[in-house]
C-alpha cells in the first residue's frame, strides 16, 4: 500500500492553511480586483499608458492571490477510495480528504521533532489538533491532552509497520461502511484496531471497539450534516412562485400548518435513518394514482409526526419521487376549524369549505393528527363525524390525506366508520426496539447539543436508552429516551462542565425515580454489604428473614436480577406481632430511602370477587365509564415502591391468580386495559396462616429452621389455603417465628429509644431503670401476639406516667428523667 | 470553508486552466439551477394554464346575474395571474441568461488571462 501525503495536492493546500502568510490572501484578493477595475477604468478614461501599465502589475498580482485564496477551502480529494483499493499501486493519501491529511501532517511533524519513525502514537497528536477529531474523543469519553502523550511517549513501543497496518484497516473500514474517501473517524477505527496504546485508552474509558466504531459512523453522519455548504450547492426550497403556480389557499392558511415549509426552512434536519423505510413506504403509497391515503397506526410518541416532517423535508428539498414533487403537506388544526362552530351544521359547512379548497389547490395533501377525531362516532369535544363529508374527496384524485391514530382509536373509531378504511393504506408503526432507539437519539442529539449548549459522551446515550427503558413505562421508544435525553441536557447546561456523562444520566433518573443508580458507591457499597445490620436496627431477631431479604436486595443492586420481574416477591409467613410489617417499612426504608414508599393494602378487605375491582379497575360498560384500580393506580403513580399485601390469606382466590402474573411477568393489566408495569417493585405478602403450625413446632423443642419451612408449606397447601403454584411463584417464603421474652426486651428498648427521638425537640431524655425495663418486658410479653402488647403497655405504663409528670412538675430543656420500677408500677395506669 | 465541488491544484498551471475553470463552470451552473428554481419556473410552466380549469370563486347555486359576475370576476383573475407567471418566467429566463453569461465570461477572462497581461502590456507601452 502506497501513502504519500507529500504527493498530494491537498497537503499542500493544508500547509498554507497553517501558514499565516497566506491567510492574507482573504483580504488582499478583493482589494487587488478593486484597484485593477478602478485602474483600467482610469487608463480608458484619461487614455492614460502609464495607468494600464500598473494594471499590469496588479494582474500579475491576481493570480497568486487566488490561488492561495482558494487552497483556504476543503474540496474534494482527487482519487476514489474504491479506485485506490483497487490498484495497490495509486497512493491511498489521494483519497483522504482535508481532516485526515491535516492529521497526518501534524503526527509526521512530532515524529520528525521526536526523531522518530512515524508511527500510529503520533498521530494522536495530529487528532488533538483537530477539532473534529477532538470532539470523536470526548464522545469516545477520551480526556487526553498533548501533556498526557508527553508524558508516556518513551514509553510507548514505536513500530514503523504499525502505520502501514492502521492505514490498510482505515480504509478498509471506510470502504465497508460505504465512505467515498478517507476520513478522521476511518483513521481512529484503524487505531483502535491496531494501536495498543489507543484500546488501553479505551479500556479506561469503558468503552468497547464495537462502540467505537458505532461512534465513528455516528460522527461522520452529524459532521457531514453539520457542513456548511456554499450558497449555489444549497437546494431551493420552494421559489417566489410557489404559491402561484396552484389554487389559493386562503382557509387552509387559516386553520392549518404547512409543514413542507416548515420542514424546509426550519434549519433542523430531519434525516430519519432509522426510520426511512417507514418514509420510502408513505412516499411509495402516496405517489400511487388510486387509494393514496395513508393511515399511520401507533402510539402516542413512537415518531409518526417525525416521519411525516421527514417526508416534507424531502418534499422541499425535491428529493422525491415526482408524482410528489411539488405537493404540500398541510398539517389542519381541528380544534381550531370547529372551534366557534354552534351546530352540526356549521361544522360540516367548514369542513367542506376546506376540503373543496384543499381539492381544488390541487396539490394538498392534509395531514389530521388524531384522524380518528375526524371520523368518530362518539360525541366529545373536538370530536365531529366528518367520514361522510370527506369520503367523496378520498375517491378523487385531487386531495390526498395523511392520518394518524392510535391502536385502540383505529380498531374503535376508523374500522367502524363506513367506506374510511377502504381508501386508506395502513403503515403500522411500531414502538422501535432499544436498539433502534439508539439510533434515533444519534439522530435527535445534535439538535440538543446545539440547543443546549452541551455534548453527550456516546457512552451517555447507551446509558439512557438503557434507564429509560428499564424505569420509565408511561411513554413508548423513542419519546421517552428523548425526553430523557432533554431533562439531562437541561440539567447539564446549567453546569461549568457541559459534557453529558453516564452519571448525569444516572444521577437525572435517580432524582426522578429516588432509586440509587449507577456505579456503586462506597457508602452504598458498605450499606449493601451491611444491609442485615441496618435492618436489624429496625428488626430484632428474625436473622433467616434478614438475611434472605439483604440477599436479595443485593442480587437486585448488582444487575443479576431478571430484569422483567419484580425486584423481590416475598411471602412472609408467621405469628402476629412478630416483625413482619415491620421489616417492610425497614426494607423501603433501605432500598428507596423512605419508609413512605410503602403502598399498604389490607388484603380482608378484598374477600370478594367483586372486590378484585377495587384493586385493579373496572372495564367501561355500557353508560358507565371505567374506573381505576386503588393498586394499579398507586403503583403506576408510584412505580418505585414497595407493596405490601396484609393477610394475603384473607384474600379471594381469583386475586392471588391475578398476581401469578405480576409474579413472572412484572405487569398487570388493569381492569380498565392499562398495563402497569410491577418490574420496579418490591412486593411483600405478609400471612397470619399456619401460626400454629409454626407455634406447636416450636413448642415441641424443635428449631430446624428448614423443616418448619416444609411443614408449614404441606399445612398451607393442605388446608388450600394457597396453592402450590402460587406459593412457587415468590422468590422466597420466609418464616418469622415467634419472639422470645429476650428479644422482646430489645423490642421494648427500640419503642423507648423511638420515644426519645421524639422527645429530642423538646430537649428531654427519659432513661429507664433496668428493674423497670424487665417489668414492662414482663406485662408486654405475650406468646400468642408477639410484640403487639408491647406497644400498648409502652403507652400505658410508660407515656402516661411521662405525661402527667411533665404537666404536674413541668421540664426544662435538657432535663434527663430517669424511670424506676416504683416509678411505672405505681403511677403508671394514669389513674 | 467547504466545497463539493472543487478540487484544489498545487500545480499553478493546472490551477489556474483546469481547476479554476471547473470551479466557475459548477458555480455558474449551481447558481443557474438556483435562479431557475427561485423564480418557480418549472412549477409555473407546467401549471400556467391550470388556473383556467378551475374557478377560484365557485358558481354552484347561484343566480345568473351572480354566475356571470363570478364568471367575470374569475377571467378578470385568470388574465392577471396570467400576467404575472408569464412576467416571473420571462425575469427568471433572463436571471438565468445572464448569470450565465457572467459566468462564462470569468471563464473566458480566466483562460485568456495571459493573453490579457500581454495585451495591457502592449497597450501601456504602446498605447492603444
Amino acid at each position: 500500500m502506497v501513502f504519500e501525503i507529500d504527493k498530494t495536492d491537498i497537503a499542500t493546500s493544508v500547509r498554507y492553511q497553517k501558514s499565516n502568510i497566506f491567510k492574507t490572501a482573504k483580504i488582499f484578493l478583493p482589494l487587488a480586483i478593486f484597484l485593477l477595475l478602478l485602474v483600467l477604468a482610469l487608463a480608458i478614461i484619461l487614455k492614460n499608458n502609464s495607468m494600464a501599465l500598473v494594471g499590469t502589475l496588479l494582474m500579475l498580482v491576481i493570480p497568486p492571490l487566488v490561488y492561495f485564496r482558494l487552497a483556504f477551502i476543503n474540496g474534494k480529494p482527487s482519487k476514489l477510495l474504491g479506485d485506490c483499493l483497487n490498484d495497490q499501486n495509486l497512493n491511498l493519501a489521494l483519497a483522504a480528504n482535508t481532516s485526515a491529511i491535516s492529521v497526518v501532517i501534524v503526527g509526521e511533524g512530532y515524529a520528525k521533532k521526536n526523531n522518530s519513525v512515524m508511527s500510529p502514537f503520533w498521530l494522536m497528536y495530529g487528532f488533538l489538533e483537530d477539532n473534529e477529531s477532538r470532539e470523536l474523543f470526548i464522545r469516545m469519553g477520551i480526556f487526553i491532552n498533548a501533556n498526557n502523550l508527553e508524558s508516556v511517549k518513551n514509553n510507548i513501543r514505536l513500530d514503523s509497520s504499525a502505520m502501514e497496518r492502521l492505514l490498510a484497516s482505515s480504509a478498509e473500514f471506510a470502504s465497508s461502511s460505504g465512505g467515498t474517501y478517507l476520513e478522521v473517524e476511518d483513521l481512529i477505527v484503524g487505531l483502535v484496531k491496531t494501536d495498543e496504546f489507543f484500546k488501553s485508552l479505551i479500556k479506561m474509558a469503558d468503552i468497547d471497539e464495537k462502540a467505537v466504531i458505532d461512534v465513528a459512523l455516528w460522527h461522520k453522519r452529524v459532521r457531514k450534516e453539520r457542513v456548511k455548504v456554499p450558497f449555489w450547492e444549497e437546494p431551493v426550497i420552494g421559489g417566489v412562485g410557489q404559491d402561484w403556480a396552484y389554487g389559493y389557499t386562503q382557509m387552509l392558511q387559516q386553520y392549518g400548518l404547512n409543514l413542507t415549509k416548515t420542514a424546509g426552512y426550519s434549519g433542523v434536519h430531519v434525516e430519519l435513518f432509522s426510520r426511512s423505510s417507514y418514509v420510502e413506504e408513505m412516499e411509495r403509497l402516496l405517489a400511487k394514482s388510486e387509494k393514496n391515503n395513508v393511515l399511520l397506526v401507533g402510539d402516542y410518541g413512537v415518531g409518526k409526526k417525525t416521519m411525516i416532517m421527514a417526508l416534507a423535508q424531502k418534499i422541499s428539498g425535491g428529493a422525491v419521487h415526482p408524482a410528489l414533487r411539488y405537493k404540500q403537506i398541510m398539517q389542519i388544526n381541528v380544534g381550531a376549524l370547529l372551534a366557534g362552530s354552534q351546530t352540526q351544521g356549521d361544522i360540516v359547512g367548514r369542513v367542506q369549505m376546506l376540503l373543496n379548497e384543499a381539492a381544488r389547490a390541487g396539490n394538498m395533501i392534509l395531514f389530521f393528527d388524531d384522524f380518528h377525531a375526524m371520523v368518530s362516532s362518539e360525541q366529545s369535544v373536538g370530536s365531529v363525524n366528518a367520514a361522510e363529508i370527506i369520503l367523496p374527496y378520498l375517491q378523487g384524485s385531487a386531495l390526498q390525506v395523511i392520518g394518524s391514530t392510535t391502536i385502540e382509536r383505529y380498531h374503535k373509531d376508523i374500522e367502524t366508520a363506513t367506506g374510511i378504511i377502504e381508501l386508506f393504506e395502513k403503515i403500522d408503526v411500531p414502538e422501535p426496539s432499544a436498539e433502534e432507539a439508539l439510533k434515533m437519539l444519534e439522530e435527535s442529539v445534535p439538535l440538543l447539543e446545539g440547543r443546549y449548549g452541551v455534548i453527550f459522551i456516546y457512552q451517555a446515550l447507551h446509558e439512557i436508552v438503557k434507564l429509560s427503558e428499564r424505569y420509565i413505562h408511561d411513554k413508548p421508544f423513542p419519546q421517552k429516551a428523548l425526553d430523557l435525553a432533554s431533562e439531562v441536557a437541561v440539567k447539564v447546561s446549567a453546569t461549568k462542565n457541559r459534557i453529558v456523562t453516564n452519571k448525569d444520566v444516572e444521577d437525572t433518573v435517580s432524582a426522578r425515580t429516588h432509586v440509587p443508580l449507577g456505579a456503586v458507591q462506597s457508602s452504598e457499597k458498605d450499606r449493601l454489604l451491611n444491609l442485615e445490620n441496618i435492618l436489624h436496627n429496625r428488626i430484632v431477631g428474625q436473622n433467616e428473614a434478614v438475611e434472605a431479604v439483604a440477599n436479595a436486595m443485593r442480587r437486585s443492586r448488582s444487575g443479576l436480577s431478571d430484569k422483567h420481574r419484580p425486584i423481590g416477591t416475598f411471602l412472609f409467613v408467621g405469628p402476629t406481632g412478630v416483625g413482619k410489617t415491620e421489616m417492610a417499612k425497614a426494607l423501603a426504608e433501605a432500598y428507596f430511602g423512605d419508609e413512605e414508599k410503602m403502598i399498604r393494602f389490607d388484603m380482608s378487605e378484598y374477600q370478594d370477587a367483586a372486590s378484585i375491582y377495587n384493586l385493579i379497575g373496572s372495564p367501561a360498560g355500557p353508560g358507565a365509564e371505567g374506573q381505576p384500580g386503588l393498586m394499579t393506580s398507586a403503583v403506576h403513580d408510584n412505580p418505585f415502591s414497595l407493596l405490601l399485601l396484609d393477610e394475603l390469606e384473607k384474600a379471594h382466590p381469583n386475586l392471588l391468580t391475578l398476581f401469578l402474573q405480576v409474579f413472572d411477568d412484572g405487569r398487570l393489566t388493569g381492569g380498565n386495559g392499562k398495563t402497569i408495569d410491577f418490574t420496579n417493585t418490591i412486593i411483600i405478602a405478609t400471612s397470619n396462616a399456619g401460626s400454629e403450625v409454626v407455634r406447636e413446632y416450636l413448642a415441641s423443642g424443635q428449631s430446624n429452621v428448614e423443616e418448619l419451612k416444609t411443614n408449614l408449606l404441606n399445612y398451607l397447601q393442605e388446608q388450600g389455603i394457597y396453592r402450590p403454584e402460587f406459593l412457587n411463584r415468590f422468590g422466597g417464603i420466609i418464616v418469622f417465628r415467634p419472639l422470645m421474652q429476650d428479644e422482646i426486651a430489645r423490642v421494648a428498648q427500640l419503642m423507648i429509644d423511638g420515644l426519645n427521638k421524639q422527645l429530642e425537640d423538646k430537649g428531654i431524655t427519659i432513661q429507664v431503670a433496668p428493674d423497670a425495663l424487665d417489668y414492662l418486658v414482663k406485662l408486654g410479653y405475650d406468646p400468642v401476639f408477639g410484640a403487639r402488647p408491647m406497644r400498648r403497655v409502652i403507652q400505658e405504663k410508660l407515656e402516661n406516667f411521662l405525661a402527667k409528670k411533665m404537666l404536674v412538675e413541668g421540664t426544662e430543656r435538657g432535663a434527663v428523667i430517669n424511670l424506676t420500677l416504683a416509678d411505672l408500677s405505681s403511677g403508671g395506669t394514669g389513674s | 470553508m467547504n466545497s463539493a465541488t472543487f478540487r484544489f491544484s498545487r500545480n499553478p498551471v493546472l490551477f489556474w486552466f483546469v481547476s479554476l475553470p471547473t470551479y466557475l463552470w459548477m458555480i455558474t451552473m449551481g447558481e443557474c439551477k438556483r435562479i431557475y428554481h427561485s423564480f418557480s419556473v418549472p412549477e409555473l410552466f407546467r401549471t400556467l394554464f391550470s388556473p383556467w380549469k378551475r374557478d377560484e370563486v365557485p358558481t354552484d347555486n347561484l343566480s345568473l346575474g351572480d354566475k356571470f359576475h363570478v364568471w367575470v370576476g374569475n377571467l378578470a383573475t385568470r388574465f392577471v395571474a396570467f400576467i404575472i407567471r408569464s412576467f416571473t418566467i420571462i425575469i427568471g429566463f433572463f436571471m438565468v441568461g445572464f448569470i450565465f453569461i457572467f459566468g462564462i465570461t470569468l471563464i473566458v477572462i480566466d483562460l485568456a488571462f495571459p493573453l490579457l497581461i500581454v495585451l495591457m502590456v502592449i497597450w501601456g507601452t504602446n498605447g492603444f
